[in-house]
């Protein structure tokens, strides 16, 4: 091909064939074209790591848990139905339920103190606060939304129990309560943040239009503000529970350690994320089944959360395409 | 009488009153065609610009003009959706070779955007950023210098080369983004509505510019301001819904437009 | 106003609306309260912890039982001397136990000098608290500044009747930070979990900022917008929401077990990368899309290549936003704990990584050790969790600042 054009060159005028030195110099350079592809290649490759990341858990998460189910002491059946979980004890149970019912319980009280948080913030953010109150207070949330958990775990054990023990008769050390109420202040910022840019969302016009029918702006807001941004809300409190479901530390350090199927939030509890705390902690044998039922809590924990996550971005999803 | 629609036009051919040779065109378009997706922006576009003129693309918005611009220098290959057929010529070679570096031909022909978009650096470094880009060998600071002197700029921004070019003013910027073009050192400089985002009497000083440096360089402009063209152009091209309708002398175009389409435009009927 | 609405509604009406305006007040105070709980939540975690580190002990002497004058003492040195003087050394003895290497290391091991706010009553005072078998001092009581301030009297009484030192002790002091981790309360310190943090927290930074800046590259300007493009973004989504914990799980089987490095710092800094990688990528893909597309085009006019106009236009001009979003994201990372019980065990560790292996080194990290101390029997060690808690909270308080006057700084409005 090179050949031909060159041969071409030298029995032809330049006039009517390409200016070949300009043609050349115009060509792809292969060391530089070489450079963004080894640049190209190596971006590749570091986004890559997510989907090996999410490969590595599910991996990790799906081999240990098979091998769980494998063992003679254990079967589906007997993880979903079985009341007790004893799996460190001599006499070992496998049942799930009490560690769900405890998360669950946890993050119903979570969710009671942080939806009207949350939403409250939301409210005052989005539809009251100045600029500059905006300003101060959005850093404060990040703040709140920063503190690690360990230390709010330390906080609901050792200053919000206390507090609660005078008013409340029978609460226990470590206890439900206690841990739900410091973990709705987790979730606070969760739900604040997504709800503020669903209503800033909600199109001038709809505002425009309530008020010219002669409402308050505290109708535009209940009214019409409200129910137009219900996806979001819906999607942050979503989100917000996966959160709650996933924390471990508070969990861990006030709510305890104890499987029972209890709806007391007095009681200490055991969530999920605090059995594999501690079993972590343990010193099972790697290849013991005591030590797999940490991995079979983890799955069961992964897919609970990753399915609150796919329903949450699913209603975000819808909302946004709304007003376009 | 109602404008034509693409159908009305389909099979057009273009008004050429003294067309430019192709041995002495600098840049030449055969039979181009882009689509975006399903598409059809531009129609079998053929047109030659003269060396060391000004030319200027005019027609109402959304014709084209811009698009057959950014075809020139491969803008168009950014757009992922973009799909193009037919040959653009730079000296004789074309552009849309297989073998063709992008990179390389944009190197060779400068552009000049709408927005004078001048980089967060200093003066210095926006005008120096191409031959930076290039490892140029020479003396860096003569090349800038000359740049800014030849857009005219120089006496304004001596003293504070080392601020930044976001602290000029629009008209400025707009120079300073044709300094940074020119310190390229192309011959071919595009450029693309360069003053509508400018005041009339910035817009005056580029206009000025343009006039000056016609001859060193070929310059392609597009606008959509008619009385720019006529004050700047030697030769005009008119497009209308993705086709070149009629292309000539600036001052036939003008003053004696051969179609009719282009009367009523230049006339002020549309757009 | 109130005339003009008052003649165009009746009288009825007009007290509707007033009440309908008041609901919008009281909404508006209403909504108001979360924001002020949230406030109060924050300063009470804040003061707690602060009234918890200032405590006041009853101690139970094993060494001289002297304590000295601020005035008398101006650094540790001298309150050793002074110390082992009152035990009964000579200034021979003295000079050989501080200057030579070992017995000076094993002093050192097993004494602590400590400021007091008050001794016995005496403001200012300094003790050498020791732990040395046989004369070791042992903490009876401790209480947080508040209560042990309404006990005062109760405690003064105790003091005297078993013969016990009254101290008001300030936690959180210098010897707390320099100090390694101790089983005794007197002798604990948080140095070794500032040092295995500071570590892990190094390369977490290194391992994050690279991937997570390249993922955020390719998807923004790489990356052909399709099948494989939407894939990897439902997949960071999807990430960003997975519990820490699972990413513990994730760090023990792959590399704690698979990959053979044990639980040591290089374990805990991948894991930990792992988990803030999905909040790095948003936030410097959001500062690259934050980049105006006129600057892209003026550098591809230009004639740069992708990797020119990403490194010196995209890259210089998004670098706020990204370090802004890579310091929130590090600031997670200092305080989670619930990954490294699964990939650096809550171990009790007295010593800090170090040489040539120093990343297949056992570690603690600073939530780490504020947990364990909840997992010590001793209950003085509630007291000194806050003394860690402190700290860490002032550290983050810190990364958090620099990270807003970054953002307010070099937000750039386009």
């Amino acid at each position: 091909m090179m050949d031909k054009s060159m041969n071409k060159n030298a029995f032809t005028t330049s006039k009517s064939n390409p200016n070949q030195s300009l043609k050349d110099s115009l060509q792809k350079r292969f060391s530089s074209r070489l450079g963004e592809n080894i640049i190209g290649i190596i971006l590749l490759a570091c986004a890559a790591v997510s989907v090996l990341t999410t490969a590595g858990v599910v991996i990790s998460l799906g081999s240990e848990t098979i091998s769980f189910f494998a063992d003679p002491l254990v079967s589906v059946w007997s993880f979903l139905t079985d009341r007790e979980w004893t799996p460190f004890f001599s006499e070992k149970h496998f049942g799930i339920t009490p560690l769900i019912v405890g998360t669950l319980l946890v993050t119903v009280i979570s969710l009671v103190v942080g939806i009207p948080l949350g939403l409250g913030s939301a409210i005052f953010l989005s539809e009251f606060a100045t600029d500059r109150t905006r300003r101060i207070i959005m850093p404060i949330l990040e703040i709140l939304a920063g503190i690690p958990t360990v230390v709010l775990g330390y906080f609901a054990l050792f200053s919000i129990t206390p507090i609660l023990k005078s008013f409340i008769p029978g609460l226990g050390t470590q206890n439900a309560l206690a841990a739900g109420i410091v973990m709705g202040f987790m979730i606070l910022p969760t739900i604040s943040s997504i709800s503020v840019d669903s209503m800033q969302a909600v199109p001038g016009r709809l505002r425009e239009a309530a008020y010219g029918l002669g409402s308050t702006k505290a109708e535009v807001i209940t009214k019409v503000v409200l129910p137009a941004a219900l996806s979001g809300i819906v999607a942050s409190i979503i989100l917000a529970m996966s959160r709650a479901i996933g924390e471990t530390m508070v969990v861990t350090l006030a709510a305890g350690a104890r499987p029972v199927i209890t709806f007391d939030p007095r009681d200490a509890i055991a969530t999920m994320t605090a059995f594999i705390a501690n079993a972590a902690q343990s010193d099972q044998e790697a290849g013991s089944v005591g030590a797999k039922a940490l991995f079979a809590v983890g799955a069961t924990l992964f897919l609970i959360t990753l399915l609150l996550n796919i329903i949450s971005h699913q209603v975000v999803a819808r909302f946004s395409e709304k007003y376009d | 009488m109602a404008l034509p629609t693409r159908e009305q036009l389909k099979g057009l051919q273009t008004v050429r009153t003294e067309p430019v040779e192709d041995n002495d065109a600098v840049v030449s378009i055969k039979n181009l065609n882009l689509w975006y997706g399903n598409f059809h922006a531009l129609l079998d576009n053929t047109v030659n610009f003269p060396k060391g003129q000004v030319t200027a693309l005019i027609g109402a918005s959304g014709c084209g003009k811009s698009t057959l611009l950014r075809c020139i220098n491969r803008m168009n290959d950014l757009v992922p959706i973009a799909r193009i057929e037919g040959q653009a010529l730079y000296e004789g070679v074309d552009l849309y070779e297989s073998s063709i570096d992008p990179v390389e031909v944009r190197r060779r022909i400068g552009m000049v955007f709408q927005k004078p978009n001048p980089f967060p650096k200093s003066i210095f470094d926006n005008v120096a950023f191409s031959p930076r880009l290039y490892g140029y060998k020479g003396d860096l600071n003569a090349l800038v210098e000359k740049s800014l002197k030849r857009a005219a700029l120089w006496d304004e921004v001596k003293e504070k080369l080392k601020e930044s070019g976001l602290g000029l003013s629009g008209g400025q910027q707009q120079r300073l983004c044709i300094a940074r073009a020119m310190a390229q050192e192309p011959d071919v400089i595009l450029m693309d509505e360069p003053t509508s985002a400018l005041d009339p009497i910035a817009t005056d000083k580029i206009e000025e510019l343009i006039y000056e440096i016609k001859g060193d360089y070929t310059v392609i402009i597009v606008t959509h301001n008619m009385q720019q063209a006529g004050r700047v152009s030697d030769r005009t091209v008119y497009m209308h819904l993705g086709q070149i309708i009629e292309e000539g002398p600036t001052d036939q175009i003008f003053t004696n437009p051969k179609h009719e389409v282009t009367e009523m435009y230049i006339s002020g009927h549309f757009g | 106003m109130d005339k003009a609405v008052k003649s165009l509604l009746s009288a009825e009406e007009h007290r509707q609306l007033k009440a309908r305006q008041r609901r919008g007040e009281i909404l508006r105070y209403v909504s108001f309260i979360p924001v002020v709980l949230a406030l109060v939540l924050i300063l009470f975690v804040f003061l707690t912890n602060i009234n918890n580190s200032f405590v006041w002990q009853l101690v139970e002497r094993g060494g001289s039982g002297e304590t000295f004058a601020r005035s008398e003492v101006p650094n540790a040195e001298a309150a050793f001397k002074l110390e082992l003087a009152a035990r009964g050394m000579t200034p021979e003895e003295i000079e050989e136990t501080l200057t030579d290497p070992e017995e000076r290391r094993k002093f050192l091991l097993r004494n602590r000098a400590d400021y007091l706010l008050e001794a016995n009553g005496e403001p200012n005072r300094v003790v050498v608290y020791t732990i040395d078998r046989g004369i070791a001092d042992d903490i009876d009581k401790q209480y947080g500044y508040i209560q042990g301030r309404q006990q005062k009297a109760e405690l003064e009484a105790q003091a005297q009747e078993e013969n016990l030192d009254l101290f008001l002790n300030p936690l959180l002091d210098k010897e707390f930070i320099s100090r390694n981790n101790s089983a005794k309360p007197q002798m604990a310190g948080f140095h070794t979990a500032i040092i295995g943090t500071l570590w892990v927290i190094s390369l977490v930074i290194i391992i994050s900022t690279f991937i997570g800046v390249a993922t955020a590259i390719y998807l923004e300007e790489y990356a052909q917008k399709g099948r494989f493009s939407n894939f990897l973004e439902v997949n960071l989504r999807n990430l960003a929401g997975v519990p820490s914990i699972v990413y513990g799980i994730l760090g023990l089987y792959v590399f704690v077990r698979a990959f053979n490095m044990q639980k040591s710092v290089i374990a805990a800094a991948l894991t930990l990368s792992l988990l803030i990688l999905p909040v790095v990528v948003i936030a410097a893909r959001e500062a690259i899309r934050a980049v105006p597309d006129s600057l892209r085009q003026a550098s591809y006019g230009l004639g740069a290549t992708k990797w020119q106009t990403v490194s010196r236009v995209i890259l210089p001009n998004a670098v706020s936003g990204i370090v802004t979003g890579i310091i929130l994201a590090v600031a997670r990372a200092i305080g989670e704990t619930a990954p490294l019980l699964l990939v650096g065990g809550a171990g009790f560790i007295t010593t800090i990584p170090g040489g040539r292996d120093f990343l297949f080194d056992s570690y603690s990290a600073m939530p780490l050790q504020i947990y364990s101390y909840f997992a010590t029997p001793d209950q003085a060690f509630k007291e000194i969790a806050s003394a860690g808690i402190l700290v860490l909270l002032a550290i983050l308080i810190f990364i958090y600042l620099i990270a807003f006057v970054i953002r307010a700084r070099f937000t750039r409005k386009w």
